[in-house]
């Protein structure tokens, strides 16, 4: 009798030291979360205060209040951010972005998911294959591909040149295998009710299976438009003279390192952010049930 | 009656081997009408092959050319094959201060700093993110914004808050009365500058995932743990990362996979030699019309890579994932 009220009072003491540990714990991660997230908000609150200043002004007050708040700042900003070189004006790059971000993750996420759909629903010769063939990819580290790259992009005449977008039909990626793991997930008995009722094997691709899945194909399209919209690397290596807007603010600042314009340079990489930033705000809970739904296995 | 028996064996066994094969490959469209039958291959062809030719021209045959390229050169007028770029780099890489033994050492300080030191930050924040900390749905927005705003805005910005007269500098200057010195352009300094920025951006790594793994516990194991009184430590380790250990596997599985290609955006720094990595120095070669040499490296580093990241995957297959 007396050892299981030692155990109970023991537990509760325990309980009681747990619960203090946690809260102790929670106290200074919240610290730590507090002041991560100010110097993040601040250096981002600073920016967007200089887009609103002159250049002389941002020079002598840098943290103080502008005194005149110059909004017209972003409208210089899609004038003067030229790049001389290539003669693409921030409506160019814009467009060059919108090209790249949404025709390059229409045709990846397409691919991706018609190649998960028919290795994920329907059994044919070299579909194992298919799909070890996409395991064995992301596992084998692949350094050094960008000179043969190069080199297969120049034979292909695509260097350099916008049609590079077919470059982005690739069916086997990790999008692929999070694609096949969702249309697993997704009920086969709505397939055979459509088949009952005579259709064919499109319709229910695009009728029924496709709307099924379409919360985390949406996640995933909102996660590749965002990734594309801010990729630079891509477009300053295979085509330098269709600059996207990200691309395009970086060869900007290498060129005018001395004589640029802070405050209207910090406009334009405020522009550069807005969509994707929108973007994620509207819809980040599409985004978030990517990791509920399909995703990685947890 | 024995012949019976024995049909009646061979349909069990091809039951079985039936049920068995539906089992592991989850097959359950075998009810379909076998009008569509002939339809299915010309759709299932419809579906595949564009992944297919892409998966043969920009993989097989972008890896086929690398292996090429490793071993090519052009020796008056013409193409032989050699190991020349392979020796070249072996005896290059013998010298203490070459540039490569440079991207070697930086290359391997991000990784470490990636794959080690944020990657448990990442699970930390990730953890007390998924025990709804104070204020945990702004957090989540805020943390994730490195992700994604581009990396060109990022970097400019806290080149502007470490520049000489920037935020900084003015901040240092006034409470000690010393000057910082260019942090970007000083040997000594570039490296550490741009791993803090690392450090800022990606302290809160990988979280999305980590939480979204979190949040698929169900919450009767951690209540039963905790009337065990399980504390929150003996929670996270013990309880929480066991029933996310797929998650966790394949993002050190990856991070392993990309140990060469571990760096910080040395491009849109623009810093000097010091700084630079495997990653970027092959970019800066390619650039430079040199696609041979970078070949030949990154066919080096890929034998290189291939036995740890196997090494690892096994060492961590042995851990046992707890099903849920």
């Amino acid at each position: 009798m007396n050892t299981a009220i030692n155990f109970k009072k023991n537990r509760k003491r325990n309980k009681i030291k747990e619960n203090k540990s946690f809260k102790i714990a929670k106290i200074i991660m919240f610290i730590i979360f507090v002041l991560h997230a100010a110097t993040i908000l601040s250096a981002f609150a600073w920016m967007i205060l200089s887009t609103l200043k002159e250049q002389m002004e941002f020079s002598l007050n840098k943290f103080g209040l502008p005194q005149k708040w110059l909004f017209s700042n972003y409208a210089k900003a899609f004038e003067t951010l030229v790049d001389d070189a290539t003669d693409t004006s921030v409506y160019k790059m814009i467009f060059n972005s919108l090209w790249w971000a949404l025709g390059g993750t229409f045709l990846t996420i397409s691919c991706s998911v018609m190649m998960s759909y028919a290795i994920a629903k329907f059994k044919f010769r070299g579909r194992d294959f298919l799909y070890g063939t996409a395991l064995f990819a992301m596992m084998l580290p692949i350094y050094g591909a960008m000179p043969a790259n190069m080199a297969l992009l120049n034979d292909l005449g695509l260097y350099n040149n916008p049609l590079i977008l077919i470059t982005c039909c690739n069916g086997l990626t990790s999008h692929f295998v999070m694609l096949y793991a969702i249309f697993k997930s997704v009920s086969w008995s709505y397939a055979e009710a459509a088949y009952i009722d005579g259709a064919n094997h499109f319709t229910v691709f695009f009728k029924v299976m496709l709307p099924m899945a379409r919360t985390p194909i949406l996640a995933l399209w909102i996660m590749m438009i965002m990734a594309k919209w801010n990729d630079y690397m891509t477009c300053i290596i295979y085509f330098p003279d269709w600059l996207t807007l990200s691309a395009g603010l970086f060869t900007y600042q290498l060129i005018h390192v001395r004589d640029a314009n802070t405050p209207v340079l910090f406009a334009g990489l405020v522009i550069c952010m807005i969509p994707p930033l929108f973007l994620f705000i509207a819809l980040q809970n599409k985004v978030s049930s990517l990791t509920i739904a399909g995703g990685l296995k947890g | 009656m024995e012949q019976n028996t024995e049909i009646q064996q061979k349909t069990t066994f091809k039951q079985k081997l039936s049920r068995l094969h539906h089992k592991i490959f989850d097959v359950k469209n075998d009810t379909m009408p076998k009008s569509l039958s002939k339809g299915k291959n010309f759709f299932v062809f419809c579906m595949v092959i564009i992944g297919i030719l892409h998966f043969a021209v920009f993989y097989v045959g972008v890896n086929y050319k690398a292996i090429v390229l490793g071993f090519q050169k052009e020796v008056e007028g013409t193409t032989v094959f050699t190991f020349d770029w392979f020796i070249a780099f072996f005896k290059e890489f013998s010298y203490e201060d070459s540039v490569l033994m440079t991207c070697f050492k930086n290359t391997l300080k991000y990784f470490v700093l990636n794959s080690f030191f944020l990657f448990i930050t990442g699970y930390l924040i990730s953890y007390f993110l998924y025990k709804k900390i104070l204020g945990y749905k702004i957090f989540r927005v805020v943390f994730y914004m490195f992700g994604i705003i581009s990396g060109i805005v990022v970097v400019a910005l806290f080149k502007s808050i470490i520049a000489v007269e920037g935020p900084i500098y003015t901040i240092v200057k006034e409470i000690t009365g010393t000057e910082l010195p260019f942090l970007l352009k000083d040997d000594s300094t570039a490296t550490n500058t741009i791993m803090i920025y690392c450090v800022w951006t990606g302290l809160a790594s990988n979280f999305i995932l980590l939480t979204g793994a979190m949040n698929r516990i169900p919450e009767e194991l951690i209540e039963a743990a905790k009337l065990e009184g399980c504390g929150w430590f003996r929670e996270m380790t013990g309880i929480v990362t066991p029933l996310i250990w797929d998650t966790v596997g394949t993002l050190f599985i990856l991070s392993f996979i990309g140990i060469f290609q571990a760096s910080g955006p040395i491009l849109l720094f623009q810093t000097p030699e010091s700084t630079y990595t495997f990653s970027y120095w092959i970019y800066l070669q390619v650039t430079a019309g040199s696609n041979n040499y970078p070949a030949a490296i990154g066919l080096f580093v890929t034998v290189i890579t291939l036995p740890i990241v196997f090494l690892v995957r096994h060492l961590l297959s042995k851990i046992e994932t707890v099903e849920f």
